[in-house]
């Protein structure tokens, strides 16, 4: 069996990435339970203001870990990060004697922490072999964010800068995932709060980046990221919205979930899980890219020779 | 123009980040990839460079802390293996123990008020971050359309379950600094 460390947003804003979570779980017959007694890993704002309470407040979870003995699963890709971080800052002696004074209890930060991705990657001939056709057809851009793969000095579950993970599941589910370049941008975080004007266009960005590489949906596995760029979209009041799911929402409608058991009205933007038929599917982008040498005095075909300077070159 | 006292800043940063601030050789990876790099007085090479030289001043009072969104870019990417996004948070921590007047003040707002729903309750209540957020704006309309959609969609929890209490902690920590 493994502990479930939920986060704050899953009871809250991200409900419906804790709701399908636990039905997917339960589906595929793998035994999570909530780690009791959890508290907040203390997010972006500890790290911010108190290097102290960065460590503490992550490493006080991963003691009661440690004491069940048993492994844990991290579905919010703040908490997974802030958990490693701090596993990897208590190797160092000095600061694990700063974090073992604050927490006033041995501490031990040995613990197997495991990213919901990679829970569901060891089930992935299963979903497989066990999808219906609910998905066929639909175009979708898997979205990454910053904080699930780029965590400094960690073995990641996956490549950094160009994660497949959620690509796979998607496949196995029988959607379709698309390529597209923005998988690990950043959709600006807290930046929705302190300063809604950047983190709207961060986050609109990403969705219209998605939209012209033709994806019908976007799907996370990040809490933040689902809000922003549904936020985003609704904030925006987009008509044609790409509807951003949970990773887990998605594998569920393909196991067979229904739309309440995976909470999929809890949306922001609109929802229409319909593929758009390929003649209204946009290009990759909207004008056509500029062919090689045009613009710069050089015909179409020709290649710039290297002594102008390489101008059509890079 | 080197100042007396630049070594010791370095070293300041150092020992409180635990990063190897004087690697930095200029390559420009942290700034490139950086995606808030256009709201930033100083690129993190640029604030580097002035670390090594010792401009406190210049350093602690710049915007390019306040801006950094943690997204981890530059610390994956330096050649030279610097948590670039750790060292951010360490001068961010200085720079307000030196009461240099945060270029975001609504971020420092934001941090303490999070912190403070951590310290109460053990686990934050996003409607009660938001409440005394807006309220300490002085813009307590700001976000009721947003906050009326996910509270209609079941997306925001009225009663947050109980969590055991972590002020003991809290205290140690603050006794700590």
């Amino acid at each position: 069996m493994m502990r479930f460390y939920p986060g704050c947003t899953l009871s809250s804003s991200a409900r419906p990435y804790g709701r399908s979570i636990f039905w997917v779980c339960e589906r595929l017959g793998i035994e999570i339970k909530e780690l009791p007694d959890w508290t907040c890993c203390g997010a972006t704002s500890a790290h911010a203001l108190n290097r102290d309470l960065a460590y503490a407040l992550p490493a006080r979870n991963l003691a009661i870990a440690h004491e069940l003995g048993d492994d844990l699963v991290v579905a919010c890709s703040a908490c997974y990060s802030r958990l490693k971080i701090a596993q990897r800052a208590l190797e160092n002696p000095q600061t694990r004697e700063r974090v073992a004074r604050v927490l006033g209890r041995p501490l031990d930060g040995r613990v197997q922490i495991n990213n919901i991705l990679e829970v569901l990657g060891a089930q992935m001939a299963r979903i497989q072999k066990e999808k219906s056709k609910a998905l066929e057809g639909l175009k979708v851009a898997c979205y990454y964010g910053c904080l699930a793969t780029r965590i400094p000095r960690i073995i990641s579950f996956d490549d950094r800068e160009n994660p497949t993970m959620m690509e796979r599941l998607v496949s196995a589910a029988g959607a379709t995932p698309i390529e597209w370049p923005a998988k690990t941008s950043c959709c600006g975080a807290s930046f929705s709060v302190i300063h809604e004007a950047i983190a709207l266009k961060m986050s609109s960005q990403i969705v219209e980046m998605a939209r012209r590489a033709g994806a019908d949906v976007l799907v996370t596995s990040c809490p933040f990221c689902q809000y922003n760029l549904d936020w985003a979209q609704w904030q925006l009041k987009q008509s044609h919205a790409v509807p951003v799911l949970f990773i887990t929402q998605l594998v569920g409608l393909a196991l067979g979930g229904s739309e309440r058991e995976l909470m999929l009205g809890a949306h922001l933007a609109d929802l229409d899980l319909t593929p758009r038929p390929p003649s209204q599917a946009p290009s990759p982008l909207c004008s056509p890219l500029p062919q090689r040498g045009e613009g710069m005095g050089v015909r179409v075909g020709e290649r710039p020779s290297p002594c102008r300077g390489g101008a059509g070159e890079g | 123009m080197l100042k007396a006292q630049s070594l010791s800043f370095l070293e300041e940063i150092e020992a409180h980040s635990g990063e190897m601030v004087r690697r930095c050789f200029q390559c420009d990876r942290c700034a490139t990839g950086c995606p808030m790099i256009a709201q930033m007085q100083h690129a993190p090479n640029e604030l580097f460079r002035l670390i090594q030289l010792g401009d406190r001043e210049t350093v602690l009072s710049s915007n390019t802390f306040w801006f950094c969104v943690s997204c981890y870019t530059c610390s994956v990417r330096c050649p030279n293996d610097i948590d670039i996004a750790h060292v951010m948070d360490t001068l961010r921590e200085l720079s307000l123990k030196e009461g240099f007047s945060p270029a975001l003040p609504q971020a420092r707002d934001f941090h303490q008020i999070f912190l403070d729903c951590v310290r109460r309750r053990g686990r934050v209540s996003e409607l009660e971050l938001m409440a005394r957020y807006t309220l300490k704006l002085r813009k307590p309309f700001a976000r009721l359309a947003v906050g009326w959609e996910l509270l209609r969609k079941g997306r925001l929890e009225l009663w947050p379950r109980g969590a055991p209490s972590v002020r003991q902690l809290f205290q140690q920590a603050e006794e700590q600094r």
